[in-house]
């Protein structure tokens, strides 16, 4: 994440923007901290909620710092966000930890017809409106409007209502994954081609599955997946079964992932006995950008989320049942396994988290060592050892692939002073409204983490959970900051909110438990969660089809017809090489069955095969030696940006343009 | 990395993967039966010195693994 907005790295230090904007935040942090001592001294209390929290000052303190080293949109806002959310948790500590329940909360039975009458009208204005802009490409902006409305009354719905018996929630949970499904088919289905870079591949994978109705790839094809074919088989089953078409099928592990979010209600309800929060933990997890993100760009992934959300449920929820869920466990554990390679490594971190968090939640809150543990040493080890095993497969040999890159990023990517500051670009400012409804989650994840962490709420479950978060947070931000990419820290995320977005709508509760009257109430939630839902659907990760707020260097995964025709075009008319940029590249050659080469921009941590970038010299004289026609799009990533790369405009002849798009001689 | 180590890694690769496939089978095992009413004290002994004794193998493999990789890079 924070290595994205630096592809191309640097050797300046941060201008005086950041320097100047740090000391201020780090003064203001100061004072903070006097007065945070000041009200301790008052309440002359210790307690490990409130130790907890000045740990969080503390690491804000600390993240704020390092902006003076390097600073990105992360960096500026997470450290000032981390230290107010802590200080916040410590002024109104009593406040939050008072006992409430929003079940008890009335409002007239007209009110809740009102809300319920708008959720439908927001829900059919989605429905005309998906089927109006069909064909254009662009989803407007009043169509997101239109979807945080939406959630918005749900949240109320959830909110106000008096939960009298099952059937009450299950309408709920209808309404969130019915809301869900038309946001993410609304995205999926803007293209007739797969939406992203990898879901071509997988495309391709799962029909070479169903034409040769075995676990086989076409000749030439990577035999990567060879060793991880379960997202291909599960969409091929739906093609064979259901006969649906392959996009229709890839989509049907999007729904998979959104069904899957039943569990993350199933765990809250487990770990907080509430209803109301249990639902809007789903209703978080349902509208936050990686989810949607995920099922839009269907990738092996997308699927091992959702069976790491169900397994997450077998290892934390087994009391009745114990043998049941142990049998599922491991069958979830031996299918992550086979799905996907760094899903299966963020459940060995997470099995490794839940069982020390076992042994040091009994240190720090002095329970009887006697109790059972969540998680067995065993199942640990069968997940490291089940994992490793199928990596080292010697057909395809993940772990060599790692190692390799492991390596390469500690000898040669180690350059954490080198990094370019924020300020470079001009519209760098701008990307922070990309993070707004990030920026709300972790607010309300401090408050509810600091929550539950007081000797009031906490439990060894919940403890389990916030080391797994906390775990898969460090490596997600730490692994990053010191220029180790090939773990891809940039898809973790969508694993650590199914824990941590728990404690979000635990913060989110507490925090509306703070207004005092019902009408307050409301119009927090609606506000709250309109503002949040909005800045979240609309980010760069869940909405690539229609960019909001980054203007000229926001780019789209997704290919045109205009694009396609132009393709067709240039294969009827040139017999010689067709080169493109990266992106494009594997998707021509899927499109026109013939060898395309790409120019590179940049070298991949991953790969084992380390290409070089050539000058600007070189790459005319290779285009001119070559006769060659590049396909460049326009609204690429910069890292494949050919055009910005080498000056494409000034050097060569434009002979194809389609507006995003152009064709080079 | 001397390369009659490298030799054995290769002639042995069948055996390693014998042997931590008999370790995934006995912690498979030992997860399910641990709920069950046929597990005891005595058992569970022995399923210890089994996992640990195959567990300290497979650590060996991969620490070998991992000194193959770098020794080639």
């Amino acid at each position: 994440m924070i290595l994205s907005d630096n592809e191309e790295g640097g050797n300046l230090l941060p201008t005086s923007f950041p320097i100047r904007g740090t000391l201020i935040l780090i003064t203001l942090i100061l004072i903070l901290i006097i007065v945070i001592a000041q009200i301790l001294n008052k309440k002359n209390l210790l307690s490990i909620d409130r130790l907890f929290a000045l740990v969080g000052v503390l690491l804000g303190l600390f993240i704020t710092g390092l902006n003076l080293l390097y600073s990105n949109k992360y960096l500026i806002t997470l450290g000032p966000l981390i230290t107010a959310a802590s200080f916040f948790y410590i002024v109104f500590q009593d406040k939050l930890l008072k006992e409430n329940t929003s079940t008890g909360i009335h409002i007239s039975a007209r009110h809740q017809k009102i809300i319920n009458i708008l959720y439908w009208i927001c829900t059919l204005a989605i429905i005309i409106m998906i089927y109006w802009q069909q064909g254009l490409y662009i989803r407007p902006l009043f169509f997101f409007i239109i979807v945080s409305i939406d959630v918005s009354t749900i949240g109320l719905q959830i909110t106000f209502s008096k939960y009298k018996n099952n059937f009450e929630i299950s309408k709920i949970i209808f309404k969130i994954l019915l809301l869900s499904l038309l946001l993410k088919a609304s995205a999926f289905f803007i293209s007739p081609y797969p939406i992203g870079i990898d879901p071509w591949s997988h495309e391709q994978h799962i029909q070479d599955i169903i034409h040769y109705s075995q676990i086989q790839f076409r000749p030439g094809a990577d035999p990567y997946y060879l060793s991880y074919p379960l997202m291909h088989v599960f969409a091929a089953s739906f093609n064979i079964v259901g006969n649906l078409s392959t996009k229709e099928s890839m989509f049907m592990i999007g729904f998979t992932l959104t069904l899957s979010t039943i569990f993350v209600f199933l765990i809250s309800k487990k770990i907080t006995k509430r209803p109301d929060i249990a639902l809007l933990s789903m209703l978080l997890i349902n509208f936050a950008e990686f989810n949607i993100q995920w099922s839009v760009q269907i990738i092996a992934m997308s699927y091992a989320i959702s069976i790491y959300t169900i397994l997450l449920y077998t290892l934390l929820g087994k009391q009745k049942n114990p043998l049941i869920f142990k049998c599922f466990s491991l069958m979830y554990l031996v299918i992550i396994v086979w799905a996907h390679t760094a899903s299966s490594f963020i459940l060995i971190l997470s099995t490794i988290a839940i069982y020390s968090s076992d042994i040091i939640y009994r240190h720090i809150y002095l329970i009887d060592q006697k109790e059972k543990h969540i998680l067995s040493y065993t199942f640990v080890i069968a997940s490291i050892v089940l994992t490793f095993f199928h990596w080292i497969n010697p057909y395809y040999s993940f772990f060599d692939l790692i190692m390799n890159g492991l390596n390469y990023s500690v000898s040669n990517e180690l350059g954490f002073l080198n990094r370019e500051p924020i300020t470079d670009h001009a519209s760098e400012n701008i990307q922070i409204l990309d993070i707004v409804g990030f920026l709300i989650y972790n607010l309300f994840g401090i408050i509810g983490t600091l929550c539950i962490l007081s000797r009031k709420y906490i439990n060894n479950e919940n403890f389990a959970l916030f080391f797994v978060f906390t775990g898969l947070f460090f490596m997600f931000f730490g692994f990053p900051l010191f220029g180790i990419s090939n773990n891809e820290p940039y898809r973790w995320p969508a694993f650590i909110y199914v824990s941590y977005l728990i404690f979000a709508s635990v913060g989110f509760t507490k925090i509306i438990s703070l207004s005092s009257s019902n009408s307050q109430k409301a119009i927090l939630v609606f506000f709250i969660l309109f503002v949040s839902s909005f800045f979240m659907i609309t980010n760069s990760h869940a909405n690539i089809d229609s960019p909001k707020y980054r203007g000229e260097i926001d780019y789209k995964y997704f290919i045109k017809e205009s694009e396609l025709e132009l393709v067709k075009n240039i294969d009827e008319l040139l017999e010689g090489y067709l080169t493109s940029d990266a992106y494009m590249s594997e998707r021509i050659s899927q499109i026109t069955e013939r060898d395309v080469r790409y120019i590179p921009t940049k070298v991949h941590p991953m790969s084992s095969n380390q290409e070089t970038i050539m000058d600007q010299d070189q790459c005319l004289d290779y285009i001119r030696n070559n006769k060659i026609a590049v396909l460049c799009r326009l609204d690429v990533e910069r890292k494949y940006d050919l055009r910005k790369t080498y000056g494409f405009d000034q050097l060569l002849n434009c002979i194809y343009d389609v507006g995003t798009a152009k064709i080079y001689m | 990395m001397p390369d009659n180590i490298i030799n054995s890694l290769t002639i042995f690769s069948e055996f390693n993967n014998i042997m931590i496939e008999i370790l995934i089978i006995i912690l498979f095992l030992k997860e399910i039966l641990l709920e069950s009413k046929i597990w005891s004290k005595r058992l569970n002994n022995l399923f210890n010195i089994a996992i640990w004794s195959l567990f300290v193998y497979f650590c060996i493999v991969i620490i070998l693994k991992i000194l193959h990789i770098i020794g080639k890079t």
